[in-house]
């Protein structure tokens, strides 16, 4: 039983994690309908930017993570302006961002390689060794710091998309992009906006990956695992997107430590071809037309 | 002169589908544009309305040219109701209507606008916590006039508002432009249903594969033999039958 507990702690963590991705991974795909494998990029900016901070220039663990931060939206932002604003503009068929985002997502593991190196480099241990311990029970401080900060960014997303004029034309343009246009919306701006927030969450989710493994060139391709989650609740929904998340962390957590971590992502992987013949629309999505 | 629009040819592609075209809508006019299905009606409103298209010519509103953005049209007073309605079918109808308002930033005045087209529509003021996916055909095409009313246009286009309605329901509708222009909006309607159309206009123009063909006051548009034949003739083929 603990040694369960254990398992759903540490689940619903790396569930947090995911969560950041594949928010902004759906936020995406709900506007521009496609899949941004590009994701990946915007992860390892966080991850190296939160790195070199820390250990080039010895900054606190918060500024950091706001770097962290900065550095996701600054990769997502240009990304968005250099790649996909001219397919947009051209009117090229979705084939076209989709064939851009692996592009560049190959790109920036090269790129990473080509200059800072394919080695696997380790946070500095500000918190990953202290953990509390609660009747056989360990939660690590980082586990508790992802999963609240987590929380906070995703409330704050929450709120922004439900509450506010800029959120309401977000959920507009996921139904009708060019119509939001009609409305006196710079759709343009717009775009830019939602890659910003999803690169912040994914530069979010890059420094916490960081911490809890190490940093390395491919750290982005667990980017997969978020589209998981995300089409397994429902591609474009946002709450769906959490619980995808949270739901497949856990699941993928019981499953390495009962059995082994080799059937994790086979499981993983049967379980998105699962979703997609059984129910496409996921959990919580909406049945429209189809989208890539 | 409220809007000019000269040598306006549109491309998509290799097709073209407005040719040359020149027209001009006065102020506190209803000017109609009739034409088959095809004949690049909603190419020149699309235009008009700053969408973008592949183009050459001129268009000025206000003795100023119009840039091909959206969002600087409706800054500049024109809006789009567009052919097919496209209402916001995952936002209710009152956030449609606020969508429709984006760029208000008073809201007093975004209350005012509010009133106005509730009282206009009572209908959509009854379904107002409704998601817009569940509004009937015509609640729908209210919907998206009274949303195009929300950014306070001074030029309102409308593509093909009586399409998919029931008879009634279009004469209803007709009625509440009637009472638009009254409120000092410049309307211009593009439409199959051409009788009506006609009726209602103080001028317009016919447009055939892209160009001009003839224009006039509405009531003698009406009475023109050619027209009645190409454009009217529906309820006499309708009775052949
Ligand atoms: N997106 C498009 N791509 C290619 N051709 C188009 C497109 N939209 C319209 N057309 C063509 O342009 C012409 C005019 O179309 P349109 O303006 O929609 O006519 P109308 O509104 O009068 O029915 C037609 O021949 C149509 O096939
Ligand atoms: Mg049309």
């Amino acid at each position: 039983m603990i040694k369960f507990i254990q398992q759903l702690i540490n689940g619903t963590s790396i569930g947090f994690v995911y969560a950041l991705i594949a928010i902004g991974y759906s936020l995406i795909y709900s506007i521009l309908s496609f899949s941004n494998f590009a994701h990946s990029t915007f992860i390892i900016a966080g991850a190296y930017t939160g790195f070199f901070l820390l250990t080039a220039v010895s900054l606190p663990l918060p500024f950091s993570l706001l770097g962290a931060i900065v550095g996701g939206i600054l990769i997502a932002v240009f990304a968005e302006k250099v790649a996909y604003r001219p397919i947009r503009e051209r009117g090229n068929p979705t084939l076209y961002f989709i064939i851009a985002s692996m592009g560049m997502s190959i790109f920036g593991e090269n790129i990473v390689i080509a200059t800072i190196g394919p080695k696997f480099r380790s946070y500095p241990p500000i918190l990953s060794v202290t953990a509390y311990q609660i009747g056989g029970i360990s939660i690590s401080v980082l586990d508790i710091m992802a999963a609240v900060v987590g929380s906070i960014f995703l409330l704050m997303l929450m709120y922004v998309v439900n509450k506010t004029r800029q959120g309401m034309a977000i959920r507009a343009a996921a139904f009708d992009l060019e119509t939001v246009g009609l409305m006196g919306v710079n759709t343009n701006q717009l775009i830019s906006l939602v890659f910003l927030v999803a690169g912040a969450l994914a530069g979010l989710a890059g420094f916490f990956l960081g911490m809890k493994y190490t940093v390395f060139p491919q750290l982005g391709n667990l980017t997969m695992k978020a589209y998981v989650a995300a089409v397994f609740g429902g591609l474009g929904s946002l709450p769906g997107a959490v619980i995808g998340s949270v739901f497949l962390g856990i699941i993928e957590t019981i499953i390495a430590g009962y059995f082994s971590s080799t059937l994790r992502d086979i499981f993983v992987f049967a379980l998105l071809i699962l979703v997609l013949l059984v129910r496409p629309s996921g959990l919580m999505g909406a049945k429209r037309e189809d989208k890539v | 002169m409220m809007l000019q629009v000269k040598d306006l040819s549109v491309f998509y592609g290799k097709i073209q589908a407005l040719d040359k075209l020149s027209m001009e809508i006065h102020q506190g006019e209803i000017i109609s544009m009739i034409g088959a299905n095809g004949a690049g009606k909603s190419t020149l409103l699309k235009a008009i309305a700053g969408l973008r298209l592949q183009m050459n010519g001129s268009i000025t509103f206000e003795g100023e040219p119009l840039v091909s953005k959206t969002h600087e049209t409706v800054k500049r007073g024109i809006a789009l109701v567009p052919e097919g309605r496209h209402i916001f079918g995952n936002l209710t109808v009152y956030e449609n209507l606020v969508m429709g308002s984006y760029l208000q930033k008073d809201k007093k005045v975004f209350k005012e606008d509010l009133e106005s087209v509730y009282e206009l529509f009572p209908r959509l003021f009854e379904r107002q916590k409704q998601t817009g996916s569940t509004l009937s055909g015509g609640e729908q095409q209210m919907l998206a006039i009274g949303r195009g009313l929300m950014s306070k246009p001074k030029l309102l286009l409308l593509d093909e508002p009586s399409l998919g309605l029931a008879p009634k329901l279009v004469s209803e509708i007709f009625k509440k432009f009637e009472k638009i222009n009254k409120m000092g909006l410049t309307i211009l309607l593009v439409e199959q249903n051409a009788r009506q159309a006609l009726a209602l206009s103080h001028r317009a123009y016919v447009l055939q594969t892209g160009r001009i063909i003839k224009q006039g006051l509405g009531k003698d548009l009406l009475a023109d033999p050619e027209v009645q034949e190409a454009y009217l003739g529906a309820k006499q083929k309708a009775a052949a039958v």
